[in-house]
């Protein structure tokens, strides 16, 4: 219990300490302004097909820009803030105030971890969030066709509470400015997606008694949601996922390696993941012998394939992900995830921390 | 039988930085066979110039760092045992803090680390805050403190789980004199508590006030221990002060000549007053409406770092808090 009770002191201050760093708010907002901003593309789309397939193409590019956008901030997030909540620590011996308390080294570490990941959570879903509210709100290829500016506006409206609201809190209370922004505009966007998860795309509630969804008000043919796009929210998880496996390196290697060498280290982890199949199927194509199978084998094990957890082709071919392959996936995910945390436990636990 | 085992104690302990891939190769030999141990309600000051190995010490004792050889004992076991650590306070030597987070909300991170339950940790916050005298701006971000707030703050973190042992890496750095002073009197105060202190301090005149005995490093050696007064006292001489005309004056120096000698060497000059009473005696001069420029902890209610814990027994007279040793002139001992 007493452990328990640590994991989630440290979980908390790390959340704390993260959330109001100016960093990540400037990649919260930079990334919901970018996503928000996609369908201002969309007429930019073409296709060989006929008028109303450009529709379906310029959702597609907004949720494939959308989870690229989640993609790329997790991943400046999740190295961020791992570097910061152990490496940097480590080297700024904050560390050492912890752990010359009744707190052991593998609770320090499980603590950075969760507090890393709620942190990296939190951002991410909200760029998920916004990236379904967006596709919801339509991608005009044409002048004749409209926005729902319900959504529009009320996204509009979060970001403006949530600035007057940091405003209000600073200059009354004396409150860190984009601590109260990051966490009021995250609130905000949380709140409008739920008011939106329960209105059809006609403002009809959908609790009521015998509602019925017209046609016109479904998202898309393969979904039977009258609200919010289900494949999309499928593959935004699996983005989410994809980067808490790439937090997850960037504790292990801050365990031992200062801020650059991290980022080096896990930059590779990404960049050799997101090549994942293509890295392994080169090398053996190579046939350069069975040492070098062998190292493409055990390279391809070792490095998470982040290849199965994008799913933008899937998405723009229309295939539906199966909610087993979601189920597969997040338990691929957690055991890594797991092993990553045991082998940092392990190299925190001989370190001298001076 | 715990009551007497020293509650730090080191046999030749020995620490060598080595290169973290060539691990034959020593890239500092930082202490070499520290031997000693610090009792049980005594101040004990490690003294020594930059890269003595003072810290390194700390840090062995501490668990932080693994002795190349050697052994620690902390509080009678091995100093990674979560149930040693839980008795323990340590001021690092910077006040390493989380900027974002204001002064509550440090202590309350520190707090929960020991499962102190809300109603607990807002009371020892509270007291805490206020012996530091930071309750005014306990919600204004650390980043945004100064360097002596910082280090006051960092001071009741040390505090925040009632420690037995104290440790305190340059106290009073980055402190006007008059939080050296109420740092001091704070010091003294602890150790009245049944507190066991370690400090290590560059400023020696700080440590002649608190501690009982001291131990100097160089080089990581240790070069000599013992009681500040039996190290410094020259048995030799005696020093007598006491108000006296010209007339007495040499006819005390006639007496002296005639028992011992005409060669005796005799000095006679006015004593003057240590330099941080002078200041303090100033600035408390130039406040005009009597309030209190520094705080005398010696008769201040420690709460919760009481001896045993209670809250509501009479504080002790300055006479009782322990006085620092050798910190005044003596009179004539005859």
């Amino acid at each position: 219990m007493l452990a328990l009770a640590q994991i989630y002191a440290i979980l908390r201050n790390t959340l704390l300490e993260t959330v109001r760093q100016p960093v990540y708010g400037l990649v919260l907002a930079l990334s919901a302004a970018m996503i928000a901003l996609t369908p201002a593309t969309a007429a930019h789309v073409y296709s060989f097909r006929v008028t109303t397939d450009l529709e379906r193409v310029a959702e597609r590019m907004v949720a494939d820009l959308g989870l690229a956008t989640i993609l790329l901030a997790g991943l400046i997030l999740g190295v961020f803030m791992s570097t910061g909540a152990v490496s940097r620590e480590l080297d700024d011996r904050t560390a050492g105030t912890i752990l010359v308390k009744n707190v052991s080294r593998s609770v320090f570490v499980l603590g950075k971890y969760l507090g890393v990941a709620v942190g990296i959570v939190c951002a991410t879903l909200t760029g998920s969030m916004i990236t379904l509210l967006t596709v919801r709100a339509g991608a005009p290829v044409a002048a004749w066709e409209r926005l729902d500016w319900g959504i529009v506006g009320a996204m509009i409206l979060a970001a403006l509470v949530a600035v007057g609201t940091a405003t209000w809190r600073n200059y009354s209370r004396g409150r860190a400015w984009i601590g109260s922004f990051n966490l009021t505009f995250m609130a905000l966007v949380f709140a409008v997606f739920l008011v939106f998860s329960v209105i059809d795309k006609e403002y009809q509630f959908i609790l009521q008694p015998g509602y019925q969804p017209s046609a016109s008000a479904l998202i898309a043919e393969t979904n039977w949601s009258p609200t919010y796009d289900r494949q999309i929210a499928r593959a935004a998880c699996l983005t989410i996922q994809a980067v808490l496996v790439v937090a997850s390196i960037a504790v292990t290697a801050s365990t031992r390696l200062n801020t650059i060498g991290t980022s080096c280290v896990t930059g590779c982890f990404v960049l050799f993941g997101l090549t994942s199949d293509f890295t392994r199927d080169t090398l053996i194509n190579l046939r350069w012998g069975a040492a070098v199978d062998a190292l493409a084998g055990v390279l391809y094990m070792i490095v998470p394939n982040l290849e199965k957890f994008w799913m933008s082709d899937a998405l723009t071919r229309e295939q539906p992900i199966p909610f087993e392959y979601l189920a597969a996936t997040t338990g691929y995910a957690a055991l890594y995830v797991i092993a990553m945390i045991l082998i940092a436990c392990y190299l925190l636990q001989n370190r001298d921390v001076s | 039988m715990a009551e007497t085992l020293p509650v730090i104690k080191t046999d030749k302990l020995t620490k060598h930085y080595r290169h973290p891939f060539f691990t034959s190769v020593v890239r500092a030999r930082a202490l070499s066979d520290l031997s000693l141990e610090v009792n049980r309600g005594e101040v004990f000051g490690l003294l020594g110039p930059n890269g003595s190995g003072k810290s390194t010490a700390i840090k062995l004792i501490l668990g932080l760092l693994r002795p190349t050889s050697g052994r620690v004992e902390l509080l009678g076991k091995d100093p990674n045992e979560l149930s040693v650590k839980n008795r323990v306070g340590y001021l690092p030597e910077e006040s390493y803090l989380y900027r974002f987070l204001n002064a509550t909300e440090t202590l309350d991170f520190y707090a929960r680390l020991f499962r102190i339950d809300r109603k607990e940790r807002r009371r020892r916050i509270g007291f805490l805050l206020d012996l530091v005298g930071l309750t005014d701006v306990d919600k204004r971000p650390v980043g945004e403190f100064s360097k002596g707030m910082q280090r006051r703050l960092a001071f009741a973190q040390s505090l925040i789980n009632n420690p037995e042992l104290i440790i305190l890496d340059e106290p009073a750095s980055g402190m006007d004199p008059i939080g050296t002073a109420e740092v001091k009197s704070l010091i003294g105060r602890l150790r009245s508590e049944g507190k066991t202190i370690l400090m290590c301090s560059h400023l020696l005149a700080d440590v002649e006030d608190v501690c009982d005995r001291i131990v100097i490093l160089d080089s990581g050696r240790n070069l000599v221990t013992g009681t500040v007064q039996s190290l410094t006292e020259r048995e030799s001489l005696r020093q007598v002060t006491a108000a006296m005309d010209d007339d007495t004056v040499t006819q005390v120096k006639a007496l002296i000549h005639e028992r011992q000698g005409s060669e005796t060497p005799i000095q006679v000059a006015p004593p003057t007053e240590r330099l941080e009473q002078f200041f303090l005696r100033i600035i408390q001069n130039a406040h005009h409406d009597d309030s209190e420029v520094w705080r005398d902890f010696a008769s201040v209610d420690l709460d919760f770092l009481k001896r045993d814990g209670r809250r509501d027994a009479p504080p002790p007279t300055a006479a009782e808090s322990a006085a620092p040793p050798g910190h005044d002139a003596e009179e004539g001992s005859e």
